[in-house]
């Protein structure tokens, strides 16, 4: 295999004493689309800066293919990096039209090559070149911000949160468009995003960071149903935790003996599990079943999601979630069905 | 915004951490030197000054500096500015709120009128006061003269923020039971307090500095004195000296109006309240405030103009000299020219490397270059005299070292419009630039300037401005056999040949018309209320 496009090690940053990054790794693999996924504050637009050359680290390692752009003694400027970067809200340059901004970053015996055109098609366009910035909308500025990136052919594209200025109903179209141009151009990138379902829907592969470091990175659906941590499970979607006793294979908890998966723990020790509220389903009061009390509920078209409260006075409300058309009622009594297995946390000792 | 918890992500960034972002940010060492550089041309001058004044030894300095003639300088000039200051600061007050905050009739009008005074020099307000009566030669009518020609300096501001004060400020007092009166003193004034103080400090620096004006009413202050001893002993001590004792009186100022400023930071002017505030009703009053204004404007504006027509009209002893206006003229372009290219030069590098590169050297340099907004032209003049005959004589009296003198003199006018331009042109695009290949210079020649070339024009328009009216400096370092407008209209004012003068005044007012034209249609937000309903 080849040397992955990016490969960061033990990166540190901090900002007059409060540390941003610390000791940060991350690899990001040749043709692929990784997202870092953290909340605001965590340092993601920090990382982004530091691999573009915007600013320079404290210390730590960050390889582009096999060049050392970064680390304690080298520190290559951001125009020999061959790293492009799409801003929040696109940074198109204001006094340029469309085609210019697209060929900005080409050598000036490219520009009239067609490779502007070609690009423009790439991002669906090739009738704007002669626009200017302020006559786009917000999500054909992002198109061309890409457009203008991808220009040089980088070794890698980071997008800082590029959706976010766009508003809800345009942000799935955009992201499923900039998704099919970042596959089609086979270009390697980088985004980061406080979105967790962004992250999960558009990524390879994404990274979850917290407290300046990445705490894991996986594919999307191993991250979502194996968080390394009952946290990280929470921030990744809704999360239902149960304490129990944790058994090889199974646990026991309030809603019964759960098969299990992850901790192959020897003997029983007390520890949680994690279920997704998917995972519950609510039916019609079965002899044996464990049943619980509809609370509330929260409908969202599509589907819904009902609290209950479970009658062994132990157990914290649990949530549920259903399909819309079969939520219960407030107050109905219950029985609740887990489907799959359970994601034991043993608890530290 | 400061909240708790606002990072990096976060749309609302801290300042703090805004400024702690850009610190991280490489700086070029060249950039740095450049800035350096232009520090050092500003403070070298007067250091060569202060040494030329304390190099005659403590006795000569005694002898020098504890005179009677000292102390009337002194009582004239500190007198003249308290009085003079605080009459610009109340007119200027009381003409931005009948024109922002009442319902005047024609309140556009009289905004733009107000505002022009301060396109006519303030010697020419008095040549033409003089040339019609001997009368106002005393401290009433030098302190009516300089009020009448620098109010603009509180109003322009002040009428700024009025403008853009939110009325729910307002509305919540008189809700809490306050009086209309008491709601200006107690909720209104407080806001435009920062303005206030800039307008009058810069009216106070500008009333120090004033040469020309005093010299035509013949009332003595340090900067008439030290032209008297300069032309006396030429290099001396004695001018020296004074300008020494004038360049503390300015730091003193500075110092006082930070004292009175205290925490409170002058406030970037927003785009504007959700709504127009509602506007006092003058009802019958509004016959005294518009015949009040009707003198000001008069006085101020409408009396010089109309003098100079009149001279103009009438003409000198002799013919109408087109050869002599002719070239005077084109020695002001000429210099006005240069002036503004050069200053605007200097600025850049400097604006640059505060507003991306933050750090302690950045902003030690920054104020070194502002230090001329305090310096009177006569002390930056002496102190380019002190150091070209003594250090550079080559340089001495050519036209080089006169626009060398304008440019430090006005340096901090290109640098505010220059640091106001590159604020607005956010960083992103540079960082964006370099990520496609360009190096630093390359990512400024091809995004940064294009985008900061409106507001470098407008700093070449203000030094432009500066220095066509700029006489003081003009006098002592200009070439022999170079006139421009402004001295020779000085060469026949004071020699009272009033008829003589005018055309050279008439033209310097004309052309200094058309940079001012622009910049207010530039600054149109600032000039034109044009929101007003």
């Amino acid at each position: 295999m080849s040397a992955p496009a990016l490969s960061i090690a033990a990166l540190r940053k901090s900002f007059g004493g409060t540390p941003v990054l610390t000791g940060l790794d991350l690899e990001v693999a040749n043709g692929s689309l990784t997202a870092v996924l953290g909340p605001s504050g965590c340092g993601k637009t920090t990382l982004l800066r530091l691999i573009a050359g915007f600013e320079r680290a404290d210390a730590g390692t960050i390889r582009v293919g096999e060049q050392v752009v970064c680390d304690e003694r080298t520190y290559v400027a951001p125009e020999q990096r061959g790293v492009g970067f799409v801003a929040q809200e696109g940074a198109l340059f204001p006094h340029l039209d469309v085609a210019a901004n697209v060929a900005f970053g080409l050598a000036r015996s490219q520009r009239g090559s067609g490779r502007v055109q070609e690009l423009l098609e790439l991002v669906g366009l090739a009738g704007l070149a002669k626009r200017h910035p302020h006559e786009l909308s917000g999500g054909q500025q992002q198109r061309v911000a890409l457009a203008r990136a991808l220009a040089p052919s980088p070794r890698l594209v980071l997008l800082d949160e590029p959706f976010d200025a766009l508003d809800a109903g345009l942000r799935t179209q955009v992201r499923a468009e900039v998704r099919a141009v970042l596959r089609e151009s086979g270009a390697t990138a980088l985004l980061v995003t406080h979105d967790q379902e962004e992250a999960l829907s558009l990524a390879d592969v994404v990274a979850v960071m917290r407290d300046g470091a990445i705490v894991q990175a996986a594919d999307p659906q191993s991250l979502y149903r194996d968080p390394v941590d009952a946290e990280l499970a929470g921030f990744l979607g809704e999360a239902v935790l149960l304490a129990g006793e944790l058994h090889a294979g199974h646990a026991d908890t309030a809603l019964g003996r759960l098969p299990t998966r992850g901790a192959n723990s020897h003997g029983a020790t007390r520890g949680s599990v994690m279920l997704r509220p998917e995972q519950i389903l609510c039916r019609e009061p079965l002899a044996g079943a464990p049943r619980g009390r509809v609370l509330a509920t929260q409908f969202y078209g599509h589907d819904a999601t009902a609290r209950i409260s479970l009658q062994d006075p132990a157990c914290p409300e649990i949530t549920a979630r259903a399909a819309g058309h079969r939520l219960p009622a407030v107050g109905d009594e219950v029985s609740l069905v887990v489907e799959g297995t359970a994601l034991a946390y043993p608890s530290p000792r | 915004m400061e909240a708790a918890g606002v990072g990096p992500e976060s749309r609302s960034w801290s300042a703090k951490y805004v400024r702690a972002r850009l610190r991280a940010r490489p700086t070029p060492p060249v950039l740095v030197a450049i800035a350096a550089a232009v520090a050092l041309l500003v403070l070298l001058p007067l250091g060569f000054l202060l040494d030329q004044a304390l190099s005659i030894g403590w006795t000569q300095i005694d002898h020098l500096l504890f005179r009677p003639f000292v102390g009337t300088l002194l009582v004239n000039t500190v007198l003249l500015v308290a009085v003079a200051t605080t009459a610009c600061v109340v007119l200027g007050v009381a003409v931005a709120w009948c024109v922002e905050r009442t319902d005047l009739p024609g309140r556009r009008t009289w905004a733009v009128l107000a505002a022009l005074p301060i396109t006519v020099p303030a010697f020419v307000t008095s040549y033409s006061w003089v040339s019609i009566t001997p009368v106002v030669q005393h401290f009433g009518g030098a302190a009516m003269i300089v009020t009448l020609a620098y109010y603009p300096l509180v109003y322009l501001p002040v009428a700024a923020v009025l403008r853009g004060l939110d009325p729910a400020l307002e509305e919540s007092a008189r809700s809490l039971g306050m009086g209309p009166w008491r709601t200006f003193l107690r909720v209104t004034l407080p806001q435009t307090r920062l303005a206030l103080l800039g307008g009058g400090l810069l009216v106070a620096v500008h009333l120090l500095s004033e040469f020309g004006a005093f010299a035509m009413l013949r009332f003595q202050t340090f900067t008439t004195a030290i032209y008297d001893e300069y032309r006396l002993s030429f290099d001396g001590p004695a001018a020296s000296m004074l300008a020494t004792v004038l360049v503390l009186l300015c730091l003193a100022l500075l110092i006082g109006e930070l004292g009175l400023r205290g925490r409170a930071r002058y406030a970037r002017v927003d785009t504007g309240s959700p709504r127009p505030a509602a506007r006092a009703r003058l009802g019958r009053s509004k016959w005294v405030v518009l015949a009040g204004l009707g003198a000001l404007v008069g006085l101020a504006l409408g009396l010089p103009l109309v003098t100079l027509v009149y001279w103009v009209l009438r003409g000198g002893s002799t013919s109408f000299p087109v050869v002599s206006l002719l070239s005077a003229a084109g020695s002001s372009l000429e210099l006005g020219l240069g002036a503004a290219l050069l200053t605007t030069l200097l600025a850049l590098p400097v604006a640059i490397l505060t507003t991306r590169h933050p750090s302690r050297i950045a902003g030690a340099l920054e104020r070194a270059a502002y230090l001329p907004y305090a310096l009177p032209g006569i002390v930056v003049a002496l102190s380019l005299i002190v150091v070209s005959v003594h250090q550079l004589p080559a340089l001495y009296g050519t036209t080089p070292l006169l626009i060398v003198a304008y440019a430090i003199l006005s340096l901090p006018l290109a640098l505010v419009a220059t640091r106001a331009a590159l604020a607005q042109a956010p960083p992103v695009h540079e960082e964006i630039a370099r990520s496609l290949g360009c190096g630093p210079l390359q990512a400024l020649v091809r995004v940064t300037l294009p985008r900061i070339l409106p507001g470098l024009g407008a700093a070449a328009a203000l030094v432009f401005l500066a220095t066509v009216t700029e006489l003081t400096a003009t006098l002592l370092l200009a070439p022999i056999g170079t006139q421009t407008l402004a001295t020779q209209f000085w060469a026949d004012a004071s020699t009272r040949s009033f008829g003589a003068a005018a055309p050279y005044a008439g033209l310097m007012v004309a052309i200094s018309a058309l940079p001012t034209y622009l910049l207010t249609r530039r600054l149109g937000a600032v000039a034109g209320p044009r929101r007003a309903r």
